[in-house]
């Protein structure tokens, strides 16, 4: 697979443009010396707690996300397309969770089927007919983005319910800064660490009407989360309060928040709980996280959440694929970013193809995310191809296949040296006001040689991500 | 602030506390072993710095008798000592990780970085370290976290940080009192000659209790149990006399909360008068025991009121 992937730092024996400094940095930084760097970041990760508790380990232990010391680099040019794609999809999606749980006119126009909408676990009925402050669904959406060529990006899914990792976008670029100033001052970088004022004034922006002086909080299902750390980093950057469910209460249909200095109306917030657990009076009774009468509250305007419920009908990997027909259908453009070919295994032909061509796909769940539930055809043997077969028979409908991509590769810091690794991109888009991102994003990076899973959870590293200025 | 975050501030700020305490009880109990008076007597004031940490019964119970070595190993490296030093700095940093986004980058960079050190403190550590090395280690991490406090907006944070040091604090000389006094008082309240074993015991409460240094600045070199006393009790600004202590628990509470008549909020006034209120000479002469008893009530009774009214 590295062989036949596109290589962001090397054009052949030639070093692409936007790289050329990293390049010269590398060829002159000793292995001691990037070695004795490396010992320092992880230090510093490990003062600032920038840690992550890996699903199923019942330890407890706190573990650092690998980070790599060599940035990736895009040039400013590179950035313009991928930044204009990613807003683009982002209006789109807000633009069609605001039709199905209102008009619903796609179905009307035959673009998507009810069935599919409706039938989707990720819609939530509930949802119907609720008001949402300038139509922002998802106030902040992570769409990963894989590379195949200096101008082939296509999106590998959107995050559109609680997605995460933002704050190792932020943290990464402050450990690099700290370590290696010399290589900002020779080349400027475009600045990302404005993301948590951008975050709250779009989080301002999305208050319920009326409401002059906003107050958010950060609502955490608290310490033992895996990205707790995130939602303290957030709540601090912001100066807002990081609450837990139980900090907060119902009265009048108004949320309060429970202060020693007396209780303080909370009119957004901005939530990294799933919809399941927001409120025991409509969703899962013995949810302990959320907050009793939210809904109540949701319904007569009274506060915002962020991101909105039911998002998780736009964001799962059956509806991934109608996402250019939306972008057609709602802006009447062009989609700017390509989506991967997907064979949905309810579609007859589609599943055929894809038991006969297992060894070669990507089969995914549906519903499935953070790299569990799904199959790199090409890395596995012949035994999971066959028990993932079977699978995939037993419930068609709950699985989707893709062609393995062969995901660009950036240079790496391995245990032989320097060596190309698989990446892909996460930016994040902030919908408020307007629709942004700022110029960085969270790359993450398989490892292990040769493996196209980056998950953190599955072993995956960071990597800063540098956008070059003009 | 949210009441639960509060909570963890005032338990982060014990625990800190309390670390300093136990460091402080180790030293007071190291330099009296290796006083003259304490040759041929292992026990010394192991058991007292035990007893005053409240876990002379887990001591015994899971280590045996008392000699030195162990009861530093206990009171220091041992992660099942609740109490012990590592440990009160892994609930310190427990807690401000789950209140880190009240606190600066600068606190938690200091109090995590307590942390990590204090992993890395084991027996062999221990041995090179010694005694002395830890405890003096251990206050300096106190300090420099406190210190960092120094950029914390001064609403409500810093409050509840000082209502929960203050009331460690005060609970802490409550118990060295207890178990001092009845080894200190039987043998007289007259001045100690300059040089005496009996003016290097009443050293030593003042060792433990951090007021060493508040001591030098009295008048006079000659060691007087009744002002050893006053000055423990109802120094006017020494930051470890206990009558400094329990002003500062009603200026937090009412910093805090921004009431003055809570219930928490009059029993620390309470506690201010039963200290103001205090007579040294009856107390040196009929015992301390009914003091004791009224201060360690009255402390608990604030502690759950504050829970009641403010953390919960």
């Amino acid at each position: 697979m590295d062989g036949f992937a596109f290589d962001e730092m090397c054009a052949g024996a030639d070093i692409r443009a936007p790289y050329a400094n990293v390049a010269a940095w590398l060829k002159d930084s000793p292995p001691a010396e990037l070695a004795a760097r490396r010992a320092e970041a992880e230090a510093i990760f490990r003062r600032r707690g920038i840690t992550f508790a890996v699903y199923g380990d019942t330890s407890g232990a706190e573990r650092l996300i690998p980070f790599d010391l060599v940035p990736r680099v895009l040039g400013a040019g590179e950035w313009a397309g991928l930044r204009s794609g990613c807003i683009q999809r982002a209006r789109a999606l807000n633009a069609f969770l605001d039709d199905v749980y209102g008009k619903q006119e796609i179905i009307a126009a035959g673009v998507i089927p009810r069935d599919e909408i409706e039938g989707n676990p990720g819609f939530c009925k509930l949802a119907m007919g609720l008001s949402v402050p300038r139509g922002v669904h998802s106030l902040v959406s992570g769409i990963d983005v894989v590379r195949t060529g200096p101008d082939d990006w296509y999106v590998l899914e959107d995050n559109l319910r609680t997605p995460s990792g933002v704050s190792y976008m932020l943290e990464n670029r402050s450990a690099m800064e700290r370590l290696f100033p010399d290589l900002f001052r020779a080349r400027a970088v475009s600045p990302i660490d404005h993301y948590p004022d951008m975050l709250l004034d779009s989080l301002r922006a999305v208050a319920p009407p009326g409401v002059d002086d906003p107050r958010v909080v950060v609502l955490t299902p608290g310490a033992a989360n895996s990205a707790y750390f995130e939602h303290g980093f957030l709540a601090n950057r912001m100066g807002v309060r990081l609450v837990e469910g139980r900090d907060l209460f119902v009265e009048d249909d108004t949320v309060y928040l429970g202060d020693t200095r007396g209780p303080k109306r909370v009119d957004v917030i901005y939530r990294r709980i799933d919809d399941d657990f927001m409120d025991p009076e409509v969703f899962r009774a013995d949810s302990e996280l959320g907050i009793e009468g939210l809904y109540r509250c949701l319904k007569k305007g009274r506060v915002t959440l962020a991101n909105a419920l039911g998002n998780g009908v736009a964001d799962d990997k059956a509806t991934y694929v109608h996402v250019p027909a939306m972008i057609k259908f709602y802006l009447g453009e062009e989609p700017i970013l390509k989506n991967v070919p997907t064979y949905r295994c309810r579609e007859q032909d589609d599943l055929a193809y894809v038991l006969e061509h297992i060894s070669e796909l990507v089969v995914k769940e549906v519903h499935g995310s953070g790299g569990y539930g799904m199959l790199v055809g090409p890395a596995s043997t012949r035994e999971e191809c066959a028990e993932f077969a079977a699978r995939v028979k037993a419930s068609p409908d709950g699985y989707i296949a893709q062609p393995t991509l062969a995901l660009s590769t950036c240079p790496t810091m391995v245990a032989a040296g320097i060596a190309p690794r698989h990446v892909d991109l996460r930016p994040f888009v902030l919908s408020g006001e307007h629709v942004d991102v700022v110029p960085g994003a969270l790359t993450r990076v398989a490892l292990r040689e040769g493996s196209l899973v980056v998950n953190s959870s599955q072993g995956g590293g960071t990597k800063d991500t540098w956008v070059l200025e003009e | 602030m949210i009441p639960r975050i509060a909570g963890n501030c005032f338990w982060l700020a014990r625990y800190l506390e309390r670390a300093e305490n136990n460091a402080r009880l180790l030293r007071m109990a190291e330099r009296h072993s290796i006083d003259p008076e304490s040759i041929g007597n292992p026990i010394g004031l192991w058991s007292t710095a035990l007893e005053v940490g409240g876990t002379l019964d887990a001591y015994e119970e899971r280590v045996g008798p008392i000699e030195r070595d162990a009861v530093v190993r206990f009171m220091t490296i041992d992660r099942d000592n609740h109490s012990g030093i590592v440990s009160c700095f892994r609930a310190a940093r427990d807690n401000a990780r789950t209140a880190k986004h009240m606190l600066t980058d600068f606190y938690w960079d200091a109090i995590s970085e307590t942390w990590l050190e204090a992993q890395a403190l084991d027996e062999a550590r221990l041995a090179e370290l010694g005694v002395e090395g830890v405890v003096s280690w251990s206050i300096e991490r106190c300090r420099l976290v406190r210190g960092a406090a120094e950029d914390l907006l001064r609403d409500t944070v810093p409050h509840v940080l000082a209502l929960g040091e203050a009331v460690e604090r005060a609970d802490f000389t409550a118990r060295i009192l207890a178990e001092m006094l009845p080894r200190l008082l039987p043998h007289g309240i007259e001045p100690a000659p300059i040089g005496s074993a009996h003016s290097r015991m009443w050293k030593s409460l003042l060792l433990g209790l951090g007021l060493t240094e508040t001591w030098r600045r009295e008048p006079g070199a000659r060691l007087e149990p009744l002002r050893v006393l006053r000055l423990v009790l109802l120094h006017e600004t020494s930051p470890h006399s206990l009558l400094v202590n329990t002003q500062r628990m009603h200026h937090a509470i009412e910093g805090f909360s921004g009431h003055v008549d809570s219930a928490s909020c009059k029993t620390a006034h309470n506690l201010e008068a039963l200290v103001r209120g205090v007579d040294i000479d009856a107390l040196a002469r009929t015992g301390v025991g009914p003091f004791i008893t009224s201060l360690t009530n009255t402390t608990n009774q604030l502690g759950l009121e504050v829970l009641r009214d403010h953390f919960e």
